[in-house]
């Protein structure tokens, strides 16, 4: 990558998170009064009054939004209405729960569905590669509130085997690893099927068998670095979307992370976290697809040569 | 050394400990109690939260000066009264009430508890004066002159005039008494109070200091608080030695707990899964109505619904009956008018109030002259449980005598309230077991309801009486004033009851606990004990 693209992909990222920034701001504000959520339905109007002016909702909107993007360019993310703590500070709190229960998930998914995906190629039309791709299908298409619950029915409330929600003991991070990898293993799985497959027919595999190289070196040598393009960029997007598909499995499961709180903001319409959270949220995407971006002229040789005038790369 | 001999030694030292420290060796033999929840407390301080997620924690962190004992009604029905950190109050003229402390008691700090605690608690800065730092203070304590310490263990509530229920709101929400030194140990002097009161709340909102039977250990958001038996606390030592409460915001997961013996008890299960309760021999169900109730509110104020008429059609063509069966199981009731048994010597079981009657109600909307206009009903979506379902189902009542109802949805009670509303769900709770608790601080003269909302143009004789309610104390005199306020409330119309919803809890058999009719979670040990199923 050179730096004219690394300037542009910069400048691309800053935009898109100043965009989130705020079309959130927008949308929260329209969305209702967070006083309201706060003192509940039997609150009087100077009840209301008083917190508004506490937390500076009294101030126009334009000027909310421009000491907000002021703050952020100082670093402060504003102060939580319900915990009347630093948004960062809650987010700094919640973080290694999600990255617990997300990362050992989408470890668990990647592995399972990569290789899914290469016996699935290996095995093509045969009933393996069905019933791997009606795993893979059903994999990701399940809701992930059914399959919790499902799981929690069975091994929670029938076996008894394994506790039900919460997030004291390592084995409170079996059931929503199962029901976020499951997800992550459908994706990947049919991902690395298809590159599998669209390179398992190239000519160099042909050539590297016709020299006797054997099976596992063919497949793991050969076949998997040049499949490992769309792969890596479908992880890229994936591991960005970590947090926000956790949303769900951190509900069900009661796990205490970046998910729930969250919900529990959205639902008290508490701006400063909200808008953390996204802001969080957008800068993982924009350093994942930095990270797919500067993977891909490792794996890829092709991604490294500079363009010159009069010569296509 | 032999392992023999190892063994002698330690029995030989746990015999010690057990003879000289017997509390501590005991501590050891109580189980402590998990508590799944559908949502944790947004926080510790009684003056900021009195929502339902809030006072089911720290009821068990702070103690009122008197209390009311949920278990123990009187015999007419009414609320019963006893001593908590006050051991006895009388007043001593119209206008004061003298309470003496109770002596011994300790705060969580170590500190002892006094008079001191009761000044920093109702304070007019922080409660109740025009500029409160708490601004809910002043609907429960805007009528006080002021609170003097007499010495130590005696202080005295002056009134500005004769005030029937300062006793029912010194045992209700905002009365949470804290400890003096943990809260005015950020007082400065030449600094505003709401700067430093600021501070102080923001310290302690998740660091409390009371004196109630558990003692404040640890908070993870969106996981738990963590409470430790507190066994200095005046009524005696815990049956648990601990109690977390669990953020379990689904439904299934909290039974499913439950049942996998994660949780003892499992707080807001709803009617639908009543019945797959019972196939579970080791979980007990126990649900109870609330002392709050569902209505509908009539705009009186709007062109079309300021026909008395057509409000009164629209009450008598709602079967509540069918409403609670469908909905609620069949669990809770119909207030028989604004009031609760808990009134005691208000109360006038006899009261026939929002009935049923959809003969009556064709022939009321005949006379109103209504001709099918469009009425908004405007409500936001699972607000209130079942508050969907029941809309549709009352739309229905009332299509079958022929008014024409649209269902709106919003999204706030800002929008709910703005121009053009006509009816609307809401839910109105008992504060105290009175009516200057209850209906005059929603429905009376000074209310939003009637002012800023101007949803409400009262009978002018109603609001002269609910002046008058507020300081007479002659409970003939108030009964009689009270029957005739709710008659003109009634014909007034402004609203109608649905039926008062009804909270489940779920607990394992060998759990001794019974909830009340408010949210407050009780686990001193006069309500909590473990046994076998």
């Amino acid at each position: 990558m050179n730096k004219g693209m690394l300037t542009t992909k910069l400048v691309r990222g800053l935009l898109t998170i100043w965009l989130i920034v705020s079309f959130t701001f927008i949308a929260l504000n329209l969305s209702g009064d967070p006083i309201e959520a706060l003192v509940g339905d039997q609150a009087s109007p100077a009840v209301i009054a008083h917190y508004r002016e506490k937390f500076g909702l009294d101030r126009p909107l334009w000027e909310q939004y421009l000491s907000y993007l002021g703050n952020i360019v100082q670093g402060d993310f504003g102060l939580s209405l319900s915990d009347q703590k630093p948004a960062v500070d809650l987010i700094a709190a919640a973080l290694p729960y999600t990255l617990r229960l997300g990362l050992t998930a989408f470890i668990f998914g990647l592995i399972l569905g990569i290789v899914l995906g290469i016996v699935a190629a290996l095995n093509r039309n045969s009933w393996i590669d069905r019933f791997v791709m009606s795993f893979a299908v059903l994999g990701f298409s399940l809701p992930n509130f059914f399959l919790g619950i499902l799981l929690i029915l069975l091994f929670a409330l029938r076996w008894r085997v394994l506790p039900s929600a919460g997030a004291d003991t390592a084995w409170h991070l079996v059931l929503p690893v199962i029901t976020l990898g499951t997800h992550f293993a459908g994706i990947f799985a049919r991902f690395t099927r298809s590159a599998m497959l669209e390179v398992l027919n190239k000519q160099y595999m042909v050539a590297s068998r016709a020299k006797g190289a054997p099976r596992l070196r063919r497949i793991l040598w050969h076949a998997l670095p040049n499949a490992a393009i769309p792969i890596v960029t479908v992880v890229g997007l994936k591991l960005g979307d970590l947090v926000a598909g956790s949303i769900i499995v951190e509900t069900v499961f009661a796990w205490p992370g970046i998910g729930r709180l969250l919900v529990g903001a959205v639902t008290s319409r508490d701006f400063a976290v909200v808008q953390a959270i996204l802001i969080m949220v957008a800068v993982t995407m924009v350093l994942a697809n930095f990270a797919v971006d500067f993977i891909y002229t490792l794996i890829d040789p092709r991604m490294r040569a500079v363009p010159q005038e009069g010569r296509r790369p | 050394m032999s392992r023999q001999r190892s063994h002698t030694l330690h029995a030989g030292l746990a015999v010690l400990l057990a003879t000289t420290f017997p509390a501590m060796a005991q501590n050891d033999d109580r189980p402590s109690l998990t508590v799944a929840v559908n949502e944790l407390a947004r926080s510790l301080d009684p003056g900021e939260n009195t929502g339902n997620v809030d006072v089911r924690i720290y009821y068990s962190i702070f103690d009122t000066l008197i209390r009311r004992d949920f278990a123990h009604p009187t015999a007419d029905g009414g609320a019963k009264l006893v001593p908590g950190l006050a051991e006895s109050w009388s007043w001593t003229t119209p206008t004061t009430l003298e309470l003496k402390l109770r002596q011994g008691v300790t705060c969580h700090d170590g500190s002892p508890f006094n008079a001191n605690d009761v000044l920093a608690t109702f304070a007019a800065e922080r409660l109740w004066g025009p500029n409160a730092f708490y601004p809910d203070g002043q609907a429960y304590f805007g009528g006080l002159k002021s609170v003097e310490k007499v010495n130590d263990s005696t202080v005295r509530f002056i009134t500005s005039e004769p005030d029937a229920s300062l006793e029912h709101r010194l045992s209700s929400y905002q009365s949470f008494v804290i400890c003096d030194e943990a809260w005015t140990k950020f007082k400065k002097d030449g600094v505003d109070h709401k700067v430093w009161m600021d501070e102080a709340a923001k310290a302690l909102r998740w660091n409390p200091v009371g004196t109630g039977p558990y003692k404040f250990v640890d908070y993870q958001k969106n996981d738990r608080v963590k409470l430790e038996a507190f066994d200095r606390y005046y009524e005696g030592r815990q049956a648990a030695k601990a109690i977390t409460f669990k953020s379990v915001p689904e439904v299934a997961a909290r039974i499913a707990g439950l049942v996998a013996g994660d949780y003892d008890l499992a707080v807001e299960i709803p009617p639908d899964q009543w019945e797959s309760l019972k196939a579970y021999p080791d979980i007990a169900l126990k649900v109870v109505p609330l002392e709050n109730s569902h209505i509908v509110v009539f705009n009186t104020n709007d062109p079309l619904l300021s026909n008395k008429k057509l409000r009164h059609a629209l009450n008598l063509a709602i079967d509540r009956k069918a409403l609670i069966d469908a909905l609620w199981k069949g669990q809770t009731f119909t207030p028989n008018g604004y009031q609760l048994p808990s009134f005691g010597p208000l109360y006038d079981k006899n009261r026939n109030a929002y009935g049923y009657d959809p003969e009556k109600a064709r022939q009321l909307l005949k006379e109103s002259g209504y001709n099918g206009q469009e009425i908004s009903y405007r409500l936001i979506p699972n607000y209130y449980l079942y508050n969907v379902e029941a809309a549709q189902i009352i739309q229905e009542m009332w299509r079958a005598i022929g008014v024409n109802i649209r269902i709106d949805f919003v999204d706030s009670f800002k929008e709910v309230r703005k121009a053009g509303v006509q009816i609307f769900p809401w839910s109105n709770t008992y504060r105290i077991p009175d009516p200057t608790g209850s209906l005059l601080v929603l429905w009376g003269p000074d209310t939003d309801t009637q002012k800023s909302h101007n949803l409400y143009k009262a009978n002018p004789e109603f609001n002269v009486l609910a002046k008058t309610l507020y300081s007479e104390t002659d409970p003939a005199k108030r009964k009689a004033t009270y029957t005739r306020m709710l008659d003109l409330f009634e014909d007034d119309m402004a609203m109608t009851m649905l039926y008062n919803p009804v909270t489940g809890y779920a607990m394992k058999k060998t759990v001794q606990w019974q909830p009340y009719a408010q949210y407050y979670m009780d686990f001193r040990p006069s309500n909590l004990s473990f046994g076998s199923k």
